[in-house]
């Protein structure tokens, strides 16, 4: 049984007078351990979807199951991770961290020696008394990226939460993220804009349609080796020149709908 | 400019203004109402050995206090409901943006009328006049809560009073200070009003009857002692807001200014 199954889910909302059709009729099922970039044109529902699996949207139609059961409201079962802002700014970081654990019910003390350990593994155990106004945009990302293991959902749902870096840091975290999942081996499924991103950290990657969004190309990324030169290798250049010519014909199309 | 010589001329301008008023004052440059600082002090010196200043700084600290604890109280809670639930909303919007430009003062007469010339009726117009300001902030602080923290705190599986407490109480925050701190200021001003028009003790009679038996002297006695009140309470307030709002102010100019 796939762990995440998803049949003729439509979402349609309205913008004004008209009726927004996002989401068409999507199918697609995920199975434990995978790790699935969403790639598609801005405004292509995939953000939507990801608000979808994780209850924050109702979907207008269609089926969604976790472990076979329909998803419900947002719970920690899916664990979100946004782009910004999602730290409770007067929490330091370790209180932040700490927070899903106490959402649990953990006694304090277990708790913050939990929470260290998770900051621990994002290199920050030495910022855990500072708050989020005092972090760097990188270092809130990983304590939202530890705040997410701390909360040890079954799917992480992450919508493009290193798109607002600068690409240095983006690629230091892609490095971090991708060490660590491939220790926790974590279902995720993972929003974003960036082609190299997606199949850097992807074990699959779907390419989402223009508006409304449909299921473009579904691709399943060898296990490569990700460590070294792995962007500079022959098959990873292949790959992304496979993803963008897929993605680009959509873009296209997604700037004909809006200057239409 | 250094941090040095900000501080000092953030001294010397009051202490210079002080200074020539006072050599003003006594080589009789001054009209008869403007009396000179060692004036006001030694007239504030005769108010305390009366004992009649501590009476009046109690009288009016009384009203003061407990008007405006009510008025904040119920505009918090009233705020917060509008905030939360559209129908709260939509009933107090309309009778709050009817009754919020009109000098709360020309309710004195009723409220006179209501709960006579004692301690109730100033308690009561003060926490009326406060409750506005700290109402619009509590109301508008909820509708401006990240809604992406709202939904980070039910992901992780937060009950509704957990999100409330939580997180809606100290996104707030920030706004509901602001809201308090404009609310104490109309608190004063309200406070010295009633006492001018319908009272027989607390600072403002000071004032009223010091201009009345054209002793300057104490009528600026009463005024020095109603700013170093108000100086005070604003001061607490902010200093209980720093703490409270700890992380909320990184990053923020008034941080710096504050430090």
């Amino acid at each position: 049984m796939p762990l995440l199954e998803v049949a003729n889910l439509d979402k349609t909302f309205a913008l004004g007078q008209q009726t927004v059709n996002a989401i068409d009729k999507l199918s697609l099922s995920i199975e434990d351990h995978e790790f699935v970039s969403l790639v598609g044109p801005s405004g292509c529902g995939k953000s939507t979807f990801l608000h979808i699996v994780g209850g924050f949207e109702a979907a207008t139609a269609g089926e969604l199951r976790l472990n076979g059961a329909p998803v419900g409201p947002p719970g920690p079962d899916r664990g979100m991770m946004f782009q910004d802002l999602s730290l409770f700014p007067w929490l330091t970081a370790l209180e932040n961290v700490a927070w899903p654990l106490e959402m649990k019910g953990m006694k304090k003390a277990e708790r913050l020696a939990k929470a260290r350990d998770y900051l621990d593994l994002v290199h920050l155990s030495r910022y855990g008394d500072l708050y989020p106004g005092q972090l760097s945009g990188g270092m809130k990302q990983r304590v939202a990226l530890a705040r997410l293991f701390a909360l040890d959902p079954e799917v992480l749902l992450m919508d493009e939460p290193f798109g607002a870096l600068d690409s240095q840091t983006r690629e230091l975290l892609q490095e971090e993220l991708q060490a660590i999942w491939r220790r926790a081996r974590k279902t995720a499924l993972f929003v974003t804009h960036d082609i190299d991103e997606s199949i850097y950290l992807g074990t699959r990657v779907i390419v989402f349609t223009a508006r409304p969004g449909r299921i473009k190309a579904d691709i399943r990324i060898p296990q490569l080796d990700r460590s070294g030169d792995f962007r500079k290798s022959e098959q990873y250049v292949a790959l992304r020149a496979q993803v963008w010519d897929l993605l680009r014909e959509e873009v296209l199309k997604a700037r004909a709908l809006e200057e239409a | 400019m250094t941090r040095a010589r900000v501080r000092i001329l953030n001294w010397l301008i009051p202490v210079g203004t002080l200074f020539v008023w006072e050599v003003l004052g006594r080589a009789g440059m001054l009209p008869r109402y403007v009396t000179s600082p060692s004036a006001i002090i030694a007239a504030l010196w005769e108010l305390t050995e009366s004992g009649e200043l501590l009476l009046d700084l109690g009288v009016s600290l009384y009203r003061v206090s407990i008007g405006f604890a009510a008025g904040t109280v119920a505009g918090i809670l009233l705020g917060l409901g509008a905030g939360l639930i559209p129908g709260v909303r939509h009933f107090f919007d309309p009778l709050v943006s009817f009754l919020f430009a009109i000098p709360k003062v020309a309710f004195l007469p009723i409220f006179l009328l209501l709960f006579g010339i004692g301690h109730a009726s100033k308690i009561a117009i003060i926490a009326f006049s406060g409750f506005f300001p700290v109402f619009i902030a509590a109301r508008q602080a909820v509708l401006s809560v990240n809604p992406i923290l709202l939904w980070t705190a039910r992901n992780m599986g937060a009950p509704p009073r957990t999100v409330f407490f939580r997180v809606v109480i100290p996104a707030a925050a920030p706004q509901l200070f602001a809201g308090m701190r404009i609310g104490l200021a109309q608190a004063f001003v309200v406070l010295f009003a009633a006492e001018l028009i319908g009272s027989r003790a607390g600072l403002g009679t000071i004032i009223s009857s010091g201009d009345d038996g054209g002793r300057f002297d104490l009528m600026f006695a009463g005024i020095v002692s109603f700013a170093a009140v108000g100086f005070v309470s604003d001061r607490l307030l902010m200093s209980i807001r720093k703490r409270a709002l700890k992380g909320q102010l990184i990053g923020t100019d008034e941080q710096q200014v504050l430090q």
